[in-house]
């Protein structure tokens, strides 16, 4: 709590003079429309460069002009952080597409190679991982998640005898908990369906979090450690672009690669072909083939979030 | 009448009768040998499915041209179940248990083919074809997408991995593996796994306590 209370206002503080704005505006007006933590933290990128960022406008209420200037502005930034060219793209949806996801639990082995996929391809803080997906190992017969096991060691082969695996990572839902959760409108569900974060409008309450039934969102607690050579240069405003301390983030559905008509990281590093992906309302597609002809599953259905992502067996 | 009476009572009584009844059309296709539909010719079980295509096979595999050493007179073919030690004895046949045996699924007198069960030949960068008409039901998801795997893309051009590329053709169960490193708790979590709590669930501890107290409560 001593985090909550104290640290954010001197931030905010330090911010203000940094910007030479400390007499001129109030702290608290400026808390809680932009998150002020992340332009500090970047010594070398230039005052014009904060001043905007620290000004700039929740993404769905900014112009086409505005977000261009946002995005070549991020990547200014991430160019003298980690002097990286990265690409930082807002592709918009696709028309007449709602993207859903199917799991095969039959199939799933548990070799956690979905978890490396995804920390891979989406330039999340590393040593420690933060990880999108979290694989339980659950008893057969048992569907009670909060007896399975994520920290299942990485000595004995898998799967073990009697065991089942079920991967759980953002449910992308119909009715999403989180969405109503957000004091501030940072995160809502995109016309494709995938539930995104706007990092730079998020002020790090962690409300979301809280909502969420499927444990889908993390924080960074810290300044993400994210070597050079780990960087994926390849991003999305709303996706994988390098993100800062104090805000939330959580699977995508990997939006950088799915708007475009690739695979999700997950499902392309899956060895055994649990995982299905595809437009739902395409009638021909193979995640419709899934729902139609196989029993089908979703996580806690009882709360009325409509998850799009479904578990099935055969 | 009565007889049809009778006849109908049974069926009231034990309604799986009905299911025997309809069981003729119902065929065991549960993965096992009974094929649900044999087709004459293995091409027709793609032929009304969405289109897809597979990466060649032939430039994966160690010994192709089979021919070079197959056909050429050099070795006579030998359908003879025997273990093989002047070649291939890597391969150990751990499919099917025991019910056929590799000229089931390799033309014997063209080495560069597989063969179907009604022996028309198949090109070995197909084996989906061969395979499903002992699977006809998984050949079907595969074909749908809900068994095997799509490479790159969920939109435009279908390219499916190879059963052989998951499976291994002569020992098809796939064999367990180290799993990738597990998540790191969060700070100031820390991991007890249930066994060194004595296997001792917290709540159950508190069910205990609960009930003892009761007891000892009474008079
Ligand atoms: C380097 C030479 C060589 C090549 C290349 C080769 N084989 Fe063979 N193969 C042999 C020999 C030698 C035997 C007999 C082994 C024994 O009897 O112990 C054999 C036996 C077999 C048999 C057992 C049935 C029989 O006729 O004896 C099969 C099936 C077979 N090979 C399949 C293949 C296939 C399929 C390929 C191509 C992918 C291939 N072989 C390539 C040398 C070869
Ligand atoms: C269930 C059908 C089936 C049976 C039975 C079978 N094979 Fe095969 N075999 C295949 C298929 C399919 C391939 C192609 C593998 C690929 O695509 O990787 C293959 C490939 C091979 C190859 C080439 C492997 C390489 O990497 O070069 C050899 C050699 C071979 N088989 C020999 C045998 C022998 C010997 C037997 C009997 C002991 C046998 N096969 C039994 C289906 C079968
Ligand atoms: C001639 C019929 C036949 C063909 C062709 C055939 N199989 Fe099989 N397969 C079987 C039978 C029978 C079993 C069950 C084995 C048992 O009962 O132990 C089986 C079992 C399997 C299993 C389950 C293994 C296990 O123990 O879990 C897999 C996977 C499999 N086959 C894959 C394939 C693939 C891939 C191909 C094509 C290369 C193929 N099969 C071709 C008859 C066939
Ligand atoms: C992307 C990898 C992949 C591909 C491609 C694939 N399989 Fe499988 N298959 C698996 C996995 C994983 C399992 C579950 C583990 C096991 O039982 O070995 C499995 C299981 C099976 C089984 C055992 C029964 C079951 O469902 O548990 C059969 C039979 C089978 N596959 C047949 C096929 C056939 C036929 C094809 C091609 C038409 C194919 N597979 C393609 C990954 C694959």
């Amino acid at each position: 709590m001593k985090f909550f209370r104290q640290s954010p206002d001197q931030k905010r503080r330090a911010a203000l003079k940094t910007l030479g704005l400390g007499a001129a505006v109030g702290a608290g007006a400026l808390a809680s429309s932009a998150n002020p933590l992340p332009s500090i933290e970047v010594p070398s990128a230039s005052f014009e460069d904060n001043w905007h960022e620290f000004f700039q406008q929740h993404y769905q209420r900014m112009s086409p002009e505005e977000i261009t200037e946002a995005l070549a502005r991020l990547e200014r930034k991430y160019k003298a952080k980690y002097d990286v060219d990265v690409h930082v793209g807002n592709a918009p949806p696709l028309e007449g597409v709602v993207f859903g996801y199917a799991l095969n639990v039959s199939k799933c082995q548990g070799y956690r190679e979905c978890v490396k996929g995804c920390t891979t391809e989406n330039n999340q803080t590393k040593d420690p991982d933060l990880e999108y997906i979290r694989v339980l190992e659950m008893e057969k017969g048992s569907m009670n998640l909060e007896h399975g096991d994520p920290y299942y060691g990485e000595e004995e082969p898998v799967p073990k005898p009697g065991k089942f695996y079920l991967p759980i990572q953002c449910h992308h839902c119909e009715n999403p908990p989180c969405v109503k959760a957000c004091p501030v409108k940072a995160t809502w569900k995109e016309p494709d369906g995938i539930v995104v974060v706007d990092y730079n409008w998020c002020i790090g309450c962690r409300m979301c979090a809280n909502a969420c039934p499927y444990w889908a969102r993390k924080f960074n607690w810290h300044e993400p450690k994210l070597p050079v050579e780990a960087i994926n240069p390849q991003t999305h405003y709303l996706g994988n672009r390098p993100r800062f301390r104090g805000v939330m983030e959580k699977c995508t559905f990997c939006i950088q690669r799915t708007r475009e008509g690739k695979m999700p990281a997950c499902q392309e590093a899956c060895p055994t072909g649990a995982r299905v992906f595809g437009n739902l309302l395409d009638p021909h597609s193979e995640i419709r083939f899934v729902l139609e002809n196989k029993n089908v599953f979703r996580l806690k259905e009882e709360l009325n979030t409509e998850p799009k992502f479904w578990y099935y067996s055969d | 009448m009565k007889g049809r009476l009778f006849l109908l009572m049974l069926l009231m009584l034990f309604p799986s009768l009905l299911w025997a009844l309809e069981s003729s059309e119902i065929r065991n296709d549960g993965d096992g040998v009974v094929a649900a539909k044999q087709y004459d010719d293995p091409k027709e079980a793609v032929a009304r499915v969405p289109a897809f295509v597979t990466d060649l096979r032939t430039d994966k595999l160690v010994y192709y041209p089979c021919e070079n050493c197959h056909t050429k007179g050099l070795i006579a073919p030998n359908e003879k179940v025997r273990e093989l030690t002047d070649m291939h004895a890597e391969i150990q046949l751990q499919h099917g248990g025991g019910r056929f045996w590799c000229t089931t699924c390799h033309d014997l007198t063209d080495r560069n083919y597989l063969v179907s069960l009604k022996k028309q030949r198949i090109s070995l960068n197909d084996p989906y074809l061969l395979c499903g008409q002992c699977h006809s039901a998984r050949q079907k998801d595969y074909f749908m997408g809900a068994h095997g795997r799509r490479k790159a893309n969920w939109k435009g051009e279908k390219r499916l991995t190879n059963c052989t590329e998951c499976h291994n053709p002569h020992a098809p169960k796939t064999p367990p593996r180290i799993p990738r490193t597990k998540p790191v708790a969060r700070m100031g979590l820390s991991i007890v796994p249930t066994e060194e709590l004595g296997g001792e669930k917290v709540w159950e501890k508190y069910e205990e306590a609960k009930t003892s107290h009761s007891e000892s409560k009474k008079p």
